[in-house]
């Protein structure tokens, strides 16, 4: 059997598992009925919806992650010819590292690794 | 397939969930002794907890975003199980993935979607907080955690577990890669929201991302939190602790064994630090640990380039 | 065998509780917490974790509908009960599981509850003075500003308007939400009300409210009260074993528990904390904080209770008690005006951390009154 039909098998049954606590949930609490309630806010009323542009601060972080992200694509079918080909593997991708980690300081010097 | 291994492909969620069960109950004793409660009721907490959330009422909130909240709070314990399928037990392995180690970086990366949603999908202000704060710290652990799963790879020169398992025969990979091995275990605390990294469910943040569950949903994210701890857990032994390999007991065995020992190791971890924010970690991991994996992985490249495979 | 009935056993067997806190009743807040420890319960971090409400201190009106708003928000099964001093707190905590196990009467509570809009939302937090209403910030065109408007009366869902936009420092277009912290909320000081205007978790503005505490209530002693004040720093600060430890003197100190059991526990927390490098790193950071460090204050906090329990060093004689106050309380901010310049510009966590840092010195007795 193929893995990846394992991997469905198993997804299939946490689904199952989880439908099946929901279940018996039902039967044994106080009420079937969800209650709505109003976020907690110390028992103040809320003024607005929480949901809205939310400021993340750490926006150039993420730049600089993608950047590594999109490099991992290259790192797993690398590692596996690093034993292969030796030297001329091992050099050619830590001079793309290198100059990704430059990238690195150039954003730490910024400031995009602090924000308050 | 045959049947035996389909009972045992059946199994893997059995097992996760009642190894998170064992970790929540010694932690639950470890902070009853601590505080000085009955350690009896530590021990049974998560028992007592399971029957309580499943009595509670549910809760929702006005505009909610009910959907993708629920399936957030569903998720995160179905990736852990979805983890554990591709460990090899000895010679077995549930799903033989040719790219297992892969899947796991694929299910860990899911986990920000399932962190953030739950934050997003409550509608209320500490909940969003708490989510946005979860995605803060990954992109502190996320790079790290990826260069040390590519120095398994590298050793073995395989991207499938069994592999990697064999080429521990000789040497186990946490003796010459103990960097890497160190970086992924803080990573599992980290994308588990536990310990130093609980960012997400911070008191500080007023529970964040569990602050509106109750009833069920939130007995799926407590107890999906411990799976997720448990998966990283087992994860770290066929990648650096030699998989199965142990005298006497079968293979099955030490892999259970091995991972308690990682979770006994994360527990404690709790029980030193203090919440690390997310603000003061970026820093570190980019600075710090970055380079400094990049480093392990060089010494692994050159060692299994000159040496033409593992130690 | 009643499947239901064992369920609810084991259901109420570890009851979580939300604790309220009336201004003043510090010691009863604290002695309940004892008790719940004592039982092997658990303090619950909001409405939502919690079957029971508990009410340290009688409430005043405003206090009351507070409380009122929240226990809406408690799921079924519920119980709420006012602990008065003088009560009996192991009574009145016994009763609670009978409570909450009993079906029938959580049933008939589940069913009867609706979210009832503009009577059951709470009271409304009043509007903060600078501006942040309706984005109404500088520099915005007239245009823009009708915008912002229009955004503001259209209603979201439950008649709760969506967030309105506002230029952040940046000049940024940004939806400010309001988030109010306090008086009901764990690990904060009963007494404060902070009204706070956000740019995500940002705070922007914010309205600082002192509540007035009620004469001649039996305050604890000091060494539980720094305690107090230390575990929950701790606790904001994410570290729960060691805020548990000193949870725990604390709770020992009130049960007056003797000094050569107290002072070796006390000097191995104390020292702890010292050693933490992670807790050093963690409590810093923090920029233009007001005053002492926190950690420094923290670590003022437990040496000054290792002052006052250690005999060696209590001169019954010469008991000053101004020099019972650590040093680093002397000087960090106390009006609502100081509270409010502390916390703008901090993110929400920061914020916390900030608050929790103040400890609970500034309007315990009369007899610090010397500033």
């Amino acid at each position: 059997m193929s893995p990846y039909l394992s991997l469905l098998l198993v997804l299939g049954l946490c689904m199952a598992a989880v439908g099946g606590l929901h279940l018996l949930g039902r039967a044994v609490r106080v009420s079937r009925e969800i209650v709505e309630v109003l976020p907690f806010q110390s028992g103040w009323q809320p003024r607005e919806h929480a949901l809205s542009r939310f400021h993340a601060r750490w926006y150039p972080l993420t730049l600089v992650f993608l950047a590594f992200d999109v490099e991992m694509l290259f790192m797993y079918p690398w590692a596996v010819i690093v034993a292969e080909r030796g030297a001329e593997a091992i050099v050619e991708m830590f001079v793309f590292l290198a100059i990704l980690m430059v990238g690195v300081v150039w954003a730490w010097r910024e400031g995009a690794f602090r924000w308050m | 397939m045959s049947d035996p291994v389909l009972a045992a492909v059946l199994l893997v969620p059995i097992a996760v969930v009642t190894l998170a069960g064992v970790t929540a109950s010694a932690n639950g004793a470890l902070d009853a002794r601590t505080r000085g409660a009955p350690l009896r009721s530590g021990f049974t907490a998560p028992l007592h907890e399971a029957a309580r959330l499943l009595r509670q009422q549910r809760r929702t909130l006005p505009g909610a975003d009910s959907l993708l909240w629920r399936i957030a709070g569903a998720g995160i314990g179905m990736v852990a199980v979805l983890k554990v399928v591709v460990i090899p037990f000895g010679d077995t392995v549930f799903a033989d993935l040719p790219v297992g180690l892969v899947w796991f970086n694929a299910m860990d990366v899911l986990l920000w979607a399932l962190w953030w949603l739950l934050g997003w999908g409550a509608n209320s202000g500490w909940s969003l907080v708490g989510g946005y704060r979860f995605l803060a710290q990954a992109l502190s652990y996320e790079i790290p955690l990826m260069f040390a799963l590519t120095a398994p790879a590298i050793g073995a020169g395989s991207l499938r577990m069994l592999d990697i398992q064999a080429a521990q025969v000789d040497l186990w990979f946490v003796v010459w890669m103990p960097l890497a091995a160190l970086v992924f275990a803080v990573s599992v605390v980290a994308f588990s929201s536990w310990g130093p990294f609980q960012t997400a469910l911070g008191t500080d943040v007023g529970g964040g991302v569990v602050a509106e569950l109750s009833g069920i949903d939130r007995l799926l994210v407590l107890g999906g939190r411990y799976a997720v701890l448990v998966a990283g857990a087992a994860f770290s032994v066929p990648l650096f602790l030699g998989g199965g390999a142990g005298p006497v007991l079968p293979a099955g065995v030490w892999v259970v064994l091995k991972t308690c020992a990682v979770l006994a190791g994360l527990i404690t971890l709790r029980r030193l630090f203090p919440t690390l924010r997310p603000e003061r970690v970026a820093e570190i991991a980019w600075v710090v640990v970055v380079p400094l994996v990049l480093v392990q992985l060089a010494v692994v490249a050159v060692i299994v380039g000159m040496h033409g495979g593992a130690l | 065998m009643d499947v239901t009935g064992l369920v609810a056993r084991t259901a109420t067997r570890r009851v979580h509780v939300f604790l309220v806190e009336t201004p003043g009743f510090g010691l009863l807040r604290m002695l309940a917490q004892a008790a719940i420890a004592e039982r092997g319960w658990v303090e619950a971090l909001g409405p939502a974790d919690a079957d029971a409400l508990v009410v340290c201190g009688t409430p005043s009106s405003q206090l009351d509908r507070l409380i009122d708003a929240v226990w809406q928000q408690i799921p079924s099964p519920r119980h709420r009960v006012l602990l008065e001093p003088g009560g009996s707190l192991n009574d009145l905590l016994n009763s609670i599981p009978a409570v909450l196990r009993d079906d029938p009467r959580q049933r008939t509570d589940a069913r009867t509850r609706r979210l009832v809009l503009d009577d059951d939302r709470g009271p409304a937090p009043a509007v903060t003075p600078h501006g942040d209403d309706a984005g109404s910030g500088a520099g915005m065109d007239p245009g823009m500003e009708m915008d912002m408007d229009m955004d503001m009366d259209m209603s979201g869902p439950a008649g709760i308007p969506l967030a309105g936009g506002d230029n952040d420092r940046d000049g940024l277009e940004m939806d400010v939400t309001h988030l109010t912290m306090g008086p009901l909320l764990a690990e904060w000081p009963a007494d404060l009300v902070l009204h706070c205007s956000l740019h995500g978790d940002v705070v922007v503005d914010a309205r600082a409210e002192l509540l007035p505490w009620p004469d001649n209530i039996e305050q604890p002693p000091e060494a539980a009260r720094l305690l107090d004040d230390a575990a929950r720093l701790l606790s904001v600060a994410g570290w729960e074993p060691a805020a548990q430890q000193l949870a725990r003197l604390r709770d020992d100190v009130l049960a007056g528990g003797t000094v050569d059991r107290l002072l070796p526990r006390l000097r191995r927390v104390a020292s702890r904390l010292r050693r933490s490098r992670s807790l050093r790193w963690s409590l810093s950071g923090l920029p233009q904080t007001p005053g002492t460090p926190l950690r420094a204050r923290l670590l003022d906090w437990v040496q000054t209770v290792l002052d006052l329990v250690d005999p060696a060093l209590v001169d019954p004689d010469a008991v000053d008690p101004a020099q019972q106050i650590p040093a680093a309380d002397l000087r960090r901010p106390t009006s609502p005006d100081d509270i409010r310049l502390a916390v703008i510009g901090q993110e929400l966590a920061a914020t916390r951390l900030i608050i929790a840092g103040l400890g609970s010195r500034s309007r315990v007795s009369g007899s610090v009154s010397h500033e």
